[in-house]
């Protein structure tokens, strides 16, 4: 076994080489403790095993980015045998800076010259030998992009492989050769990394290697005191002015450019993308392209999905200890639930595949450093980056979206501090799932405005958003860094299949194997909290007894039809209720008349006796399966009803009258707040949760007198409950992939409990303003909405304390 | 305007105007990267375009593109050049 | 009133939604009897009664209805050509054809 890693600077086309490399059997995993991804693969060339590691690309080895030190942990702790550096051949000289410091690191060495399509359209010629020569390293020329290479590639690996001895590259580094040398002999551990490169870097001050090696941090400060006042230079600027000059040595014998100052495709299509009034119309046009094609197109694809997922759903149900009328087994419930639970959380696979393709294609081409370019000016007053565009509009910005991409797409963003803020914001955005919420409560008590408070709503989403940004990064988060900006703007080219599709395989697998496996062992335990102390005895009696009354009703009915001996035991008449009940669901899914048609024979198939009264011919087998269906509606009215009490009942029903005294100043009653919690978990709630509640609340009491004397639900309250509904996170998805991308349970926490107090006091706030100064519904949120633009743009225009970036003395 | 009197920084090119890196007052994080990208004092750079909100930059050194905050920009130290 | 707080509560049962979030859903089919039987619901089990229901032909809206508490709506079968329409709001409707509603 080869270990071998592939080392880089971003945009060289590193990753189409890794992708070229190692086919389709990669392994993504995560670099122990951080959020970068692992790439790795098994390669078999020749009669050997290569295991690849792909480093994040990286510029340097200095110490400021993430990746720089992943990259350079791994090489310092891991056995690597060969390294492969990736090199954009149309800009070696900056790419150099790089290859150096890896060649100090004493461990075989092959160049790969990539993208050499690019470097012969600017006429760019390396001499290949003279390279190799003055570099003492094989050089290999490939497109990984046109797959050009591989062979070549490997085959210098192999023989890298079985170099004996690796004559060490040494740049000459001047006043500091003695220094270094000083250094060397300080360092007291073992490792295949030469000495002379943990030296270097030591010098330079690295924190990592000063501990790995055990030199005395107070060593390294002399010493770069002492270069300081003898030569005046400062290490840093020193080894980089070397390593440039001596890049800038090899560049001149090695490459001849023919053409500079070229007007080359990029700068073409920039003149456009980034043109002052063509920008904006541009990035409007490529997020609304993004938008349809995935979350619209995506949620078509799910129509001919979602009928899939159903129909084996319902093939596990026949599986299932059958219902005996109103009493359902346990085991049925729960496994009902789990599968609703599963299949729901798929039926947005179709969606997020084509999303995250979506993606790929976009950071390929090279549009999201631009898109950053273009609005980073906005987006930095509230603490965010340009880069969180994208997951923004994911969230859902204008119309629905989904958080949960919104926060899987924020993996790209370069600043630490602005990445955790834009995770933390995306789940604000307009949420996709809650829009049928907004359409019935607008439909109940605001039909005429509807549209203007659709309007509030969808753009209220950003302003609370911005303003939460900048509130977190001016608190919670201002103790971390904020990286420089620096960005660079690759040249544009065209995505390979391969890589788009395996991107977007990976992260849709990443979905399922991590969000999807933690939403369903929440799921479990909300079952528990949902089902048990369970119906209250007496409760159950009158359930009961309205069974037996409905079943006598059917006995009755039965009994005036010539086919009573299939149904006149109690055990049949369950039989054939559950076998409508289940032939009614399949039916539901089929549309095709063959399709139709061939489930019926199925269904016959088999149960001959009973089937003909689900699919009745004749006036007798009609009288009776009219009685079923009517039985059926009545078994689910009482389902529904013990399902109410249940939840009622249960420790979440109990924990929802425990909040009432909090509540209340929004205006939710203990009712509203089982309701708001059973529909956190339970959605097959039935839709008599609050009428039954008050219903039994009032014993039998009608439910209109029981407002009347209640007192009714005004307009304030259904503004007060979308307040709520705007604020709080919009599903626990997204709470797991917030975890996922931040790589911490503190903050998933805060995204959780942060919103919802935020929902709570904003809503009781508005509630008991309006209530008391006498607003009407409209205007209750209209100053809600105003109050939220404000704040947010209050927040952008107000001056920073301090300016970003001190000067040296 | 020139930051100071007597020199230019990198924020003060117009765009289309070319300098020569005389020297860099970055500090910390922002040094290193700025090193690392090859802003060393001897390098020619082109200032390309403003964003369409006028921050950040876009300019080119080297062969390839790069863009900075103004905020950043105004630390490098340049010349003109041509 | 009674209207609105039927809604409430169905609105509430709706966030349900929110643990999980769910495509909209509607299958008909034509039972036989002159009547047509329209059954709705959102993909991880929300209840939809209470949710709008119309009926459409030649532009027209021939029926407004919600759908019941059992999430389902039966209506008489139109003659000619119509649609049937759920609509739990922008970007959850689901549209049915006519013709497309077999027995």
């Amino acid at each position: 076994m080869v270990n071998v890693a592939l080392a880089g600077q971003p945009n060289s086309g590193k990753s189409t080489i890794f992708n070229m490399l190692s086919g389709v059997n990669q392994h993504v995993a995560n670099y122990p403790g951080v959020t970068v991804d692992k790439m790795s693969a098994n390669v078999k060339y020749a009669g050997n095993n290569y295991q690849i590691v792909d480093l994040p690309g990286t510029y340097s080895f200095s110490m400021f980015s993430l990746e720089e030190q992943v990259a350079k942990t791994f090489l310092l702790d891991e056995d690597t045998d060969v390294i492969v550096n990736v090199v954009d051949a149309s800009n070696l000289r900056r790419n150099l800076y790089l290859t150096f410091q890896l060649l100090e690191l004493g461990k075989p060495v092959v160049l790969v010259l990539n993208m050499m399509d690019i470097a012969a359209r600017r006429q760019i010629t390396i001499d290949i030998e003279q390279l190799s020569l003055l570099l003492n390293v094989q050089v290999v020329k490939a497109t990984g992009s046109k797959r050009l290479g591989k062979a070549d590639i490997m085959a210098a690996i192999a023989t890298a492989s079985q170099q004996e001895q690796t004559q060490l590259f040494k740049i000459n580094y001047n006043q500091f050769e003695p220094y270094l040398a000083q250094l060397e002999e300080q360092i007291s551990i073992e490792s295949t990394i030469s000495r002379r490169w943990l030296a270097i870097k030591a010098l330079e001050g690295d924190a990592l290697i000063v501990e790995k090696t055990g030199i005395k941090q107070q060593l390294i400060d002399d010493l770069t005191d002492e270069i300081h006042k003898r030569y005046d230079l400062d290490v840093d600027q020193g080894f980089a002015r070397l390593r440039y000059d001596n890049a800038d040595t090899l560049f001149h014998e090695c490459v001849k450019e023919h053409r500079s100052g070229q007007e080359n495709l990029t700068n073409k299509i920039d003149r456009v993308v980034l043109n002052h009034w063509l920008a904006f119309p541009v990035l409007g046009a490529v997020i609304y392209l993004i938008y349809q094609l995935s979350i619209v197109g995506g949620y078509e694809l799910t129509n001919y999905t979602w009928p899939i997922l159903a129909s084996i759903k319902n093939w596990i149900i026949g599986w299932l200890p059958q219902a005996q009328f109103i009493d359902v087994p346990p085991i049925t419930d729960f496994v009902i639930w789990m599968v609703n639970s599963t299949i729901a959380l798929l039926n947005y696979v179709p969606i997020f595949f084509i999303l995250f393709g979506l993606i790929a294609i976009l950071e390929d081409v090279g549009y999201m450093p631009r898109m950053a370019f273009i609005l980073d000016r906005v987006f930095k007053r509230y603490g965010l980056h340009g880069q969180s565009t994208l997951p923004l509009v994911l969230g859902g910005a204008l119309v629905g979206g989904c958080a949960v991409p919104g926060v899987m797409a924020t993996k790209g963003i370069a600043d630490e501090r602005a990445r955790l803020a834009t995770i933390l914001t995306v789940p604000y955005m307009n949420c996709m799932a809650k829009v049928p919420f907004y359409t019935l409560l607008l439909g109940a008590f605001f039909p005429e405005q509807m549209t203007l408070m659709m309007f509030y709503i969808s753009t209220v989403t950003l302003f609370i958003a911005l303003s939460v940004a900048r509130l977190i990064t001016a608190t919670f988060l201002s103790n971390k860094e904020t990286a420089p900006f620096i960005m660079e703007l690759p040249a544009y080219h065209l995505p390979t299949v391969k890589g788009v599709l395996l991107s977007a395989l990976q992260r849709v697998w990443l979905y399922i194997k991590k969000v999807v496996t933690i939403v369903l062992a929440i799921a479990v335990v909300l079952f528990v909290l949902l089902q048990y102390p369970g119906i209250p005895a007496e409760t159950m009696g009158q359930f009961r007894l309205s069974a037996e009354k409905a079943l006598s009703d059917f006995d009755h009915k039965a009994q005036k039809t010539g086919h009573y001996q299939l149904v006149d035991e109690q055990m049949e008449v369950f039989a054939l209720l559950n076998l409508y009940d289940q032939y009614k669901a399949q039916r539901m899914l089929t549309s095709s008349k063959e399709a139709v048609d061939s489930l019926d024979q199925a269904f016959m198939a088999a149960n001959p006796e009973l089937f003909p009264l689900v699919r009745p011919q004749g006036g007798d087998a009609k009288k009776i399966n009219k009685a079923v269906r009517k039985l059926s509606k009545v078994s689910k009215k009482i389902r529904m009803a013990m399902k109410n009490e249940k939840i009622s009942n249960s420790f979440l029903g109990m924990f929802g009258r425990a909040l009432e005294p909090v509540s209340q100043y929004c205006g939710f009653d203990w009712r509203i707040n089982v309701a708001f919690l059973s529909s956190f978990a339970a959605r097959e709630s039935a839709v008599a949760t609050l009428g039954s509640i008050y219903e039994n609340g009032q014993q039998g009491q009608r439910a209109e007198n029981a407002l009347a004397s209640d007192g009714a639900y005004t307009p304030l309250h259904a503004v007060a409950m979308l307040i709520f509904m705007i604020l709080s996170p919009p599903c626990i998805a997204t709470m797991v992939v917030v975890k996922l991308q931040s790589n911490s349970y503190r903050w998933m926490a805060f995204a959780t409990i942060f919103p919802i107090s935020l929902g709570l006091i904003t809503s009781a706030l508005f509630f008991t303003m309006a209530t008391h100064l006498g607003w009407s519904g409209e205007e209750m949120m209209r100053y809600f909405y105003l109050s939220a633009a404000a704040i947010a743009i209050a927040l952008g225009l107000s001056n920073r304390k301090k300016p970003e970036w001190s000067v040296s003395k | 305007m020139p930051t100071s009197i007597q020199q230019p920084s990198l924020a003060d090119l117009i765009t289309g105007q070319q300098g020569v890196i005389q020297d860099c007052l970055a500090q910390g994080t922002l040094k290193l990267k700025l090193l690392n990208m090859g802003f060393i004092p001897g390098t020619k750079v082109t200032m390309i375009r403003n964003a369409p909100l006028r921050d950040p930059i876009e300019i080119s050194i080297q062969n390839y593109l790069l863009t900075l905050r103004r905020s950043e920009a105004k630390l490098i130290m340049v010349k003109y050049h041509g | 009133m009674k209207k609105q707080i039927c809604t409430l509560v169905v609105a509430l049962t709706l966030i349900a939604g929110n643990a999980f979030a769910h495509t909209a859903l509607m299958s008909c089919f034509d039972e036989g009897d002159g009547t047509i039987t329209c059954e709705g619901g959102f993909s991880d089990g929300s209840s939809a009664s209470g949710v709008e229901f119309l009926l459409k032909q030649n532009g027209k809206t021939i029926l407004k209805t919600k759908l019941t508490e059992y999430s389902e709506v039966n209506f008489k079968k139109p003659a000619g050509e119509y649609q049937a329409v759920f609509n739990a709001g922008e970007g959850h409707r689901v549209y049915v054809d006519g013709k497309d509603i077999i027995e």
